[in-house]
């Protein structure tokens, strides 16, 4: 069946930028992106229902994370090297401020704060949080790193008020 | 009459007021007193929204308060730039937390980006703890090669201690040391252990007519043929002007005889420069063995050197087994 899919994932498909945007350069607005996002959210809501439509947003997050890693972040030796590249690399791709709280890999635990946030920042309070695509992303990049795989749970988002978004990851293992 | 009836609502209204103002300038600016709920509670009887902003603010305090302590556990879910901030104080303490942790773990390529100043004097102090560990890793780098050329000049000199300097034979002292190990060993294992003496034959002669340097190449000649002739086993020693001592190890007195008579052979067919042509230069030997009843060096030697002055008073360039 997979040969009849049109947007398996590649890298590719994210396009030449310096050939198609020789004027306006790799960049767009924030806006730009939001729109997109909670216009895709307002459809998948209503077709799937909140839960089923996070957790769309939450897969997609899982593969964008692990084609992140695999080519910004690449093999790094040891935890610090690996946070220090992705760190930079999540500010020049003005994803966010991404913060190590606690590491524990050998118990396969993590807390880790992102502030503006590409996703939620500046959004109103909902109450509950927004960021299933972030918890895709990190669980994604923690296993490139690691080579187990993790949940990750967001427990501070700024639409909670909290004005930072806290995730926590456990190894599944 | 209509202000009549409102003046006591008015003034109840008014003192009610008065009281959460007292109560929301203790929790900000002072102390807050009794329990936060029940406060809020009376609060909210005043107006519903005055209740959420007390506890609000007590939590807020509080939160700010642990902070301050350094208690970087404390939770707060309260909305708003206020308690965000805090919050986002919260998180970059621990973040540096976990890189002191870190750094302290070794790693000092951590660097910090989100607090100002605070930023550039951590990241300046972990810069600087980096060189200065590259610098003690250089130092103890050279200390340590200071260290092996020393103990290598130490070498050469205790080595230089045991040489004669002219031959590079083995000195006294050196062979009076091995003798003690060498004969323990000779007993132990029960096996022969011989000296051999050589004394050079007109080597006064050399010296009168060649010079000192004929002298000296005629020792060296002398030395080296002797070095070459032995065992590498065995020990071989320059013990005065021209008197050579080689220690045989396993050796009967004729094993070491037949030795002495290829050196002495073939010491007669070396040309040495600066040595005249007609000069009789020989060598004559004696040698002696280490028995039950003659175990000291110096007896031995006196033995060998007996059997030597035999050797010279008999024509010289020989060799004789002394008893
Ligand atoms: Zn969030």
């Amino acid at each position: 069946m997979d040969d009849t899919r049109a947007y398996a994932f590649t890298w590719d498909l994210l396009g030449d930028l310096q050939v198609g945007r020789p004027n306006l350069g790799p960049l767009t607005s924030v806006e730009a992106y939001r729109l997109m996002q909670f216009t895709f959210r307002d459809v998948l809501e209503s077709r799937y229902g909140e839960a089923e439509s996070d957790e769309i947003f939450r897969e997609a997050g899982r593969i964008a994370g692990e084609h992140f890693a695999q080519h910004h972040i690449g093999d790094q030796p040891g935890l610090a090297h690996f946070v220090s590249v992705l760190q930079q690399a999540l500010l020049d791709s003005g994803v966010g401020v991404l913060r190590v709280e606690a590491a524990d890999p050998d118990k396969g635990y993590f807390q880790l704060t992102v502030s503006e946030d590409l996703d939620c920042s500046g959004l109103p309070e909902l109450g509950h949080g927004v960021c299933a695509y972030d918890e895709g992303f990190i669980a994604a990049l923690l296993e490139h790193h690691t080579g187990q795989s993790y949940d990750v749970e967001e427990v501070d988002c700024w639409c909670t008020g909290d004005r930072t978004c806290r995730f926590e990851a456990r190894s599944t293992q | 009459m209509a202000g009549d009836s409102d003046t006591p609502a008015q003034g109840e209204r008014e003192r009610q007021l008065a009281d959460c103002i007292a109560e929301l300038r203790d929790v900000v600016l002072g102390n807050p007193k009794g329990d936060p709920d029940e406060v809020a509670a009376r609060l909210s009887a005043v107006d519903s929204d005055l209740g959420d902003l007390y506890i609000a603010l007590y939590r807020i305090r509080g939160f700010g308060l642990a902070l301050a302590q350094g208690d970087l556990s404390a939770d707060l879910h309260v909305p708003g730039p206020l308690g965000g901030s805090l919050k986002g104080l919260q998180a970059n303490l621990r973040h540096m937390t976990w890189q002191a942790e870190e750094i302290a773990a070794g790693d000092l390529s951590q660097r910090t980006m989100f607090l100002g100043e605070f930023s550039d004097a951590f990241n300046s102090m972990a810069q600087q703890l980096g060189q200065t560990l590259d610098e003690l890793r250089k130092r103890e780098h050279d200390l340590v090669e200071a260290n092996a050329a020393l103990e290598a000049a130490q070498a050469r000199l205790r080595e230089q201690a045991t040489r004669d300097p002219l031959t590079g034979l083995f000195n006294r002292r050196y062979l009076d040391d091995r003798w003690r190990s060498e004969v323990a060993r000779s007993k132990r294992n029960g096996r022969p252990l011989s000296i051999l003496l050589a004394d050079l034959d007109h080597f006064k002669d050399v010296n009168d007519r060649g010079g000192h340097a004929a002298g000296d190449a005629t020792l060296v000649a002398f030395a080296t043929l002797l070095a070459e002739s032995i065992r590498a086993s065995d020990v071989p020693c320059r013990v005065g002007g021209d008197e050579f001592l080689a220690l045989m190890i396993d050796s009967t007195p004729e094993d070491a005889a037949v030795c002495a008579e290829r050196i002495r052979e073939e010491f007669g067919s070396v040309e040495i420069p600066g040595v005249p042509v007609d000069c009789a230069l020989g060598a004559s030997f004696g040698i002696a063995e280490l028995t039950a009843e003659v175990t000291e060096l110096d007896e031995l030697i006196r033995i060998a050197d007996r059997a030597l002055y035999e050797v010279k008073g008999t024509g010289r360039n020989r060799v004789v087994i002394g008893r």
